[in-house]
């Protein structure tokens, strides 16, 4: 676990319960350094994914500390963490959540679309080409995502979250619904995105296999002490 | 502004069945009191221009409704004739000019008119080919009828038979198409004028055969002093040519002859009141203003109205708030869109701005499909075809 300044992810203290009850989540500490790729793992119901979307800011602890590239996001109010949001996380899903109206380009193109306060520059058009390339995705820019395999679909929403180029990229189980060569090229496109100069990543997953690509394993089920799923 | 509006766009594109519906929906809502307020106006502002333009009718004691509605419009009938002998004392009192008007046949389905040539030019008819009646059996065609029909000033048309199977009618007659009328909009369009006359020969009041002098001997049944009977062999006419006009004849006093209506154009004011004083007392027949008759049934007619708007109002309501529920029902459908577009950093904000500008563009497209089809409709109304 890393610890001290610099950090792109610090926890401390977290505690987190839903509303309706029932479920609480407590990370005592974590740390993760710039480029460092972390897998977050734990059996179902372990809060990998509430985990992750305290890392997002988009639900907000009712105690502790959650810091991205130094802000702490549960001191923000809302619009300021779903700022810090545009501004520097990319998210991906296990289902994909692309539109389905909109075509590959666009779907990739979605923050832009959402977010006026994101900059569509040409540097922009440039990185898409780029992501496109990367993934394989260059013949299907105009289609439907409907008309793309499982596999692409997922690449997709990897270029959908990388296209804004953020600093700490949060994946829940992406290679989850998939096959074993898709959820290769899936990981593929995560690692590459992550590492020294790039982007933190955080991943969920349930394959030990991912582990070892990993600098860092978090397991919330270990922190919980065996805690509730 | 632009990406909101190119996201609203590709989401009903896509969706392009259930956006269609919704925005047909919309113009339906919209259409309906539209099109009852111009159907309404249009048909108030065509009787009541033609009513006005009609200073008088006289017409036989019975309903006054019937009788402005058959001389004004040529729709129903009368419930009793008028004496041709009616318009020639009205005529001949110098009070004002009468216009003789016989309706109730047909011909080809159209109202078969019988009238002077006062009335072409009372209603300011004018002609688009050939001439106005000038003989017996001929006839003018409204610009509608013309239309329908195909014909035009060399053709002829047969007068209809009241009924097919009652062999104590005349035969249907064979009318000469003179002239067709410049199109006007108003019930003109739809009739076809003859002379009085023609009508009554239509009506088997009057009628030409072989002559008594040329036919065989063997069909004289019997003589008396200036009467002659034939058997049924004698040739009736059917038309009525340059050769046969001369045998036509009617029997009787035409003096007692059956009019439906007379219009009266008053020579002043003074002649009109004295007129209707003359009316007022009359067992036998009446004289209307025709502009108070029709006052009276548009006034049933907007009474009956708002009846019809109460009810539009809870039908529209009640599709409005049916329309948002279905809204409603779509925006839960999409619930997990809007969550995805908010963990991507889209403000709650913008997701509200994107299904107003869904609902925009739909409510555009109903709104402009109703605006539409109302212009439609107002050009078929002008067209005079509802």
């Amino acid at each position: 676990m890393t610890s001290g300044a610099g950090h792109a992810i610090e926890v401390e203290n977290l505690a987190f319960r839903y509303a309706a009850g029932g479920f609480s989540l407590e990370v005592p500490r974590f740390a993760a350094a710039p480029g460092e790729k972390v897998a977050c793992i734990g059996p179902s119901g372990s809060g990998k994914s509430t985990f992750l979307q305290l890392l997002a800011g988009i639900l907000v602890p009712a105690a502790g500390k959650v810091a991205v590239g130094g802000v702490d996001l549960a001191g923000l109010g809302d619009a300021a963490r779903r700022q810090a949001r545009i501004q520097g996380i990319g998210l991906i899903f296990q289902e994909f959540e692309l539109l389905e109206h909109l075509s590959v380009r666009e779907n990739i193109l979605l923050p832009f679309l959402v977010n006026p306060a994101l900059m569509r520059d040409a540097g922009v058009a440039a990185r898409l080409d780029e992501l496109a390339r990367a993934a394989g995705l260059e013949r299907h820019l105009r289609r439907k995502p409907r008309v793309l395999s499982h596999g692409e679909r997922q690449r997709v929403a990897v270029c959908r979250a990388l296209i804004t180029a953020p600093r700490l990229l949060l994946a829940d189980e992406p290679t989850g619904s998939l096959d074993q060569a898709a959820a290769a090229a899936v990981l593929e496109l995560l690692l590459r995105a992550a590492g020294p100069g790039g982007a933190t990543l955080v991943l969920v997953t349930h394959e030990r296999g991912q582990l070892s690509a990993c600098d860092q394993v978090l397991d919330l089920a270990a922190l919980a002490g065996g805690g509730e799923g | 502004m632009k990406s909101t509006l190119l996201l609203a766009w590709r989401h009903l594109s896509h969706h392009r069945g259930q956006s269609a519906i919704l925005a047909a929906c919309i113009a339906l809502i919209f259409l309906l009191p539209v099109a009852v307020q111009l159907l309404v106006a249009h048909y108030s502002a065509a009787l009541a221009a033609r009513a006005r333009a009609t200073p008088l009718v006289a017409g036989a004691l019975g309903s006054r409704y019937d009788l402005v509605l058959n001389s004004l419009y040529f729709k129903g009938r009368v419930p009793r004739d008028l004496p041709m002998g009616e318009a020639d004392r009205i005529q001949e009192s110098g009070l004002g000019l009468a216009i003789p008007l016989l309706a109730g046949r047909s011909a080809r389905g159209f109202p078969l008119i019988g009238t002077s040539h006062d009335y072409f030019a009372f209603r300011g008819l004018v002609l688009d080919g050939g001439t106005f009646p000038l003989i017996l059996g001929d006839a003018v065609l409204g610009a509608r009828v013309a239309r329908e029909l195909s014909l035009g000033p060399g053709d002829a048309l047969l007068t209809d038979r009241g009924s097919l199977y009652d062999l104590s009618l005349s035969y249907p007659l064979r009318l000469r198409v003179v002239g067709v009328l410049r199109e006007t909009g108003t019930a003109d369009d739809g009739a076809v004028f003859a002379d009085v006359k023609t009508v009554w020969v239509a009506a088997g009041l009057g009628h030409g055969h072989e002559e008594a002098a040329t036919a065989p001997e063997e069909r004289l049944l019997a003589r008396s002093a200036g009467e002659v009977v034939f058997d049924s062999s004698v040739v009736e006419y059917v038309e009525i040519t340059p050769e046969n006009i001369d045998s036509f004849h009617f029997h009787g006093d035409v003096d007692a002859f059956p009019l439906s209506a007379v219009l009266v154009v008053p020579r002043d004011e003074k002649g009109a009141t004295l007129l209707k004083g003359r009316y007022r007392v009359s067992q036998e027949a009446q004289l209307l203003e025709p502009i108070e008759v029709i006052d009276e049934i548009l006034g049933f007619v907007l009474r009956v109205k708002r009846f019809f708007d109460a009810n539009l109002v809870l039908v529209s309501a009640a599709t409005a708030l049916f329309l948002l529920l279905i809204v409603l029902l779509w925006l839960r459908v999409r619930q997990r869109e809007f969550e995805t577009l908010h963990k991507i950093g889209c403000a709650r904000l913008m997701v509200a701005r994107l299904v107003a500008a869904e609902l925009l563009i739909t409510v555009s497209a109903g709104l402009a499909l109703a605006a539409l089809l109302a212009g439609a409709l107002v050009a078929v109304l002008r067209q005079g075809l509802v």
